[in-house]
This record gives C-alpha cells, sequence and structure tokens, in this order.
C-alpha cells in the first residue's frame, strides 16, 4: 500500500460527505495515480521518484474533493437510493406474487409456496407414492401390493399425461383395485390443473365399462357395493406440486380378475380426448 | 511554454468532450493525450480532471463503466453520448468565435513594427 497516494486519496474524499460514493472515487484516484507513477517509472525515474511527482502532479486535494463533494450531494445521493431500494423492492413484490400464482394449486398454495419445487423429480414423486401405498390402508388389511411402470403416454392439444407407475391390491374374495399415478403436465402458464373427475372412465379388454365416480353417483346403481367405477384425486401434497405438473391418483375400483388390459379415456365435453392403455400384465417393475 | 491557467480553466470541458469523441477513455488516458497533443502545453493539475468528468456525467454528457484496460488492470472508462456530442459542437462554435475575437481585436492592436 502506498502511503503517498492513500493519504492524497484520503484528502479528497473527507470532503465528500456522501459516503457511499467514497470508495468509488479513491478507486478512481488511486488508479490514476497508479497509471501516472508506472508511466513516469518507464520514463526512468525511481518508483518513489514517480509516486511523488504523480501525487505533485493532482495537485491541491482539498479543491478537488469540494469540487467532487459539490457533485455528490448527500441529499440526492440518499434520495436515489432510497429510490433504488424501492423499485427493487417492488420489482421483488411482483416476482414473489407471479411466483406464488405459478405455483399455487386450487385452495391450498398458500401452505406450499415455500417448498423447493425444483428438487422434486418424477422418480422421487413415484418413490414416495410408492412408499405411502405400501404404507396404506389396503396392505394394512390384507391386500396383496403389485406396483408395475404402465409405459403409457397421451398427448392433447394443452396437456400431456402419462403413467409413470401403478399400483394393483389384490384382496381375498374381492375384486381388485388399481391405483394409477397419473402426471399431467401443463407448460402454458395460465393453465392450470384440468380438472379431470368427471371426464375420466376406463374399460377393459373384456368389455367392462368403468364409469367415472359422478356418473355412477347420479346413477340409480349407486348403492350397489362393488359397482365398477373411477375416481380421481388430486396428488396434493405440498411436494408434489410445481407450476407446470401436477400428479393425479386414478383408483379403478371393482376391477374384473380376469382383465388383461384397461384403457383410461378423457373424455369431455363428448369429444374423446385421449387413452391410455394399460396392461395389467406387462410393463417394467416400478 | 506553459499556458496559463486562466486562459485553460474556461475550456477544458471542451477538450475533455473533444477528447472522448474519438473514443471511450480512462483518466490518465485523457491527461496523456491531452498532454502529447498539445506538446505538453498543456498541463492541468491533474486531480481536476474527476470534478470535470463527474459533472459532464451529472449533466448526462457522459456515462461511465468498468472495463479491463490494455494493462490488464480494470479501469472507469467514459463515455461521450449524443447529448455529449451535442454540447461539444455548441462549445466549439463559441471557441471558435470567441478566438476569431480575440485574433480580430489582437491583429487591430498590432504594434508597428519599424
Amino acid at each position: 500500500m502506498d502511503a503517498s497516494f492513500a493519504r492524497y486519496c484520503t484528502a479528497v474524499c473527507d470532503q465528500v460527505r456522501f459516503r457511499p460514493d467514497r470508495a468509488a472515487i479513491q478507486s478512481e484516484l488511486w488508479d490514476h495515480l497508479e497509471d501516472h507513477a508506472a508511466a513516469l517509472e518507464e520514463e526512468g525515474l525511481s518508483r518513489e521518484e514517480a509516486k511523488a511527482q504523480a501525487v505533485e502532479a493532482m495537485g491541491d486535494p482539498v479543491e478537488v474533493g469540494k469540487a467532487l463533494d459539490a457533485l455528490h450531494s448527500p441529499v440526492a445521493g440518499w434520495l436515489l437510493r432510497v429510490l433504488g431500494w424501492l423499485s427493487n423492492l417492488t420489482l421483488a413484490i411482483l416476482c414473489l406474487a407471479v411466483f406464488c400464482v405459478l405455483i399455487s394449486d386450487s385452495a391450498n398454495w398458500f401452505h406450499n409456496f415455500s417448498i423447493d419445487i425444483r428438487t422434486q423429480t418424477e422418480r422421487q414423486v413415484v418413490a414416495h407414492w410408492i412408499d405411502d401405498q405400501e404404507d396404506g390402508p389396503l396392505v394394512a388389511a390384507g391386500a396383496t401390493l403389485t406396483t408395475f411402470c404402465p409405459d403409457t403416454a397421451a398427448q392433447t392439444e394443452d396437456y400431456s399425461f402419462s403413467i409413470p407407475c401403478a399400483a394393483c391390491f389384490v384382496t381375498e374374495g374381492s375384486d381388485p383395485n388399481l391405483y394409477v399415478l397419473l402426471k399431467v403436465v401443463h407448460p402454458l402458464p395460465w393453465l392450470r390443473a384440468p380438472e379431470l373427475d368427471n371426464w375420466i372412465s376406463a374399460y377393459d379388454d373384456l368389455g367392462n365399462q368403468y364409469p367415472s365416480r359422478n356418473a355412477v353417483l347420479s346413477d340409480s346403481q349407486q348403492s350397489q357395493v362393488r359397482f365398477p367405477h373411477v375416481s380421481t384425486s388430486q396428488l396434493s401434497y405440498a411436494r408434489y406440486l410445481s407450476a407446470f405438473v401436477s400428479y393425479y391418483i386414478v383408483r379403478i375400483g371393482g376391477l374384473d380378475p380376469d382383465a388383461a388390459r384397461i384403457t383410461l379415456t378423457f373424455d369431455r365435453f363428448g369429444q374423446r380426448e385421449f387413452l391410455l392403455p394399460i396392461s395389467l400384465e406387462g410393463g417394467g417393475p416400478a | 511554454m506553459k499556458a496559463d491557467k486562466n486562459l485553460l480553466s474556461g475550456s477544458t470541458t471542451l477538450l475533455v468532450l473533444s477528447l472522448l469523441s474519438t473514443g471511450d477513455k480512462y483518466g490518465y488516458e485523457m491527461i496523456a493525450e491531452l498532454d502529447a497533443r498539445s506538446d505538453h502545453t498543456f498541463t492541468l493539475k491533474e486531480g481536476t480532471l474527476y470534478p470535470i468528468l463527474h459533472g459532464l456525467e451529472k449533466e448526462g454528457a457522459v456515462k461511465s463503466y468498468t472495463k479491463e484496460a490494455d494493462t490488464g488492470r480494470t479501469r472507469k472508462y467514459y463515455r461521450i453520448t449524443r447529448k455529449g456530442l451535442k454540447a461539444l459542437e455548441e462549445q466549439k462554435k463559441e471557441w471558435v468565435e470567441f478566438s476569431e475575437k480575440v485574433n480580430a481585436i489582437l491583429a487591430g492592436c498590432a504594434p508597428a513594427l519599424a
């Protein structure tokens, strides 16, 4: 550290009342002194002579400091800083609001917005879901659980659907229940997760129909205990939510034990939008 | 011959803007170029360059930014703005008019050489 440069810069900066600007002024003056001293050294002067001459060439530091102080007024300086902070704060609030809207999902967004959604990969979701099934009430009640990967996907205009994992519960003496983890990707930010419940139904390779739960409830046969049907619920655990991906659990109850293949259909407004065939015999292990 | 400090002070803004009109420069670079171009006639106190530059920046005639210089060190560079170029043109015109008038007076007062 060059004491003579430090003395000159300090003498200038002492005159500048707006302290936040002092560092930048000091650095600029110091660079100038360094450059000039280096040029003088190249001309053959010793380091000490060059430094002394560079400081001398700068002139009166108090005069320079006072002139700079007039240009770096504390009032204007602080006002600009406060305005800068306010605009940054406004921007941050706006960003946070947009972020909240993006990751929000129906009523429970408020609980979830602090969850780090980037760490949730499909593999993690599937692993967690399988754990949930293994610890679920059906297994506790004695059902045999088989999990598998149906490896099936469908695309509509706005959404893409896939089934990363399915779980089949077989209980002695009653029809199997199939639980399907349905992944829906909705890359357009203004689209939310679709309301599947009213529109999803299924049929199997033996010709059995599995209407949606709502259709069943409006039907006179609703009292029938083991009437085959499809019901959906959105996986609403905070960690499964993200801005562009939603997961659903689709339950196909009262499955025909002899069925080898079941096809999920998404039938909105009478237009069959997609078919997802699931082979109950094939598919790799989950 | 060293120039009278008072003669120079009024025109330093013009000189600084003129130096920047040929390209972006940092403080010492301007001093060195001024020194070379005036054949060591203009030797203003170097510290006074910075209030001039900061003042011009406040007026919007120049803008500053940080960049690595040819020497490898980081330096604060100044660039002339459109407003600065306009100011430079006006000041040049004023300077030419002023110097023509001074020359006219000096010509009128020239002592007759015997």
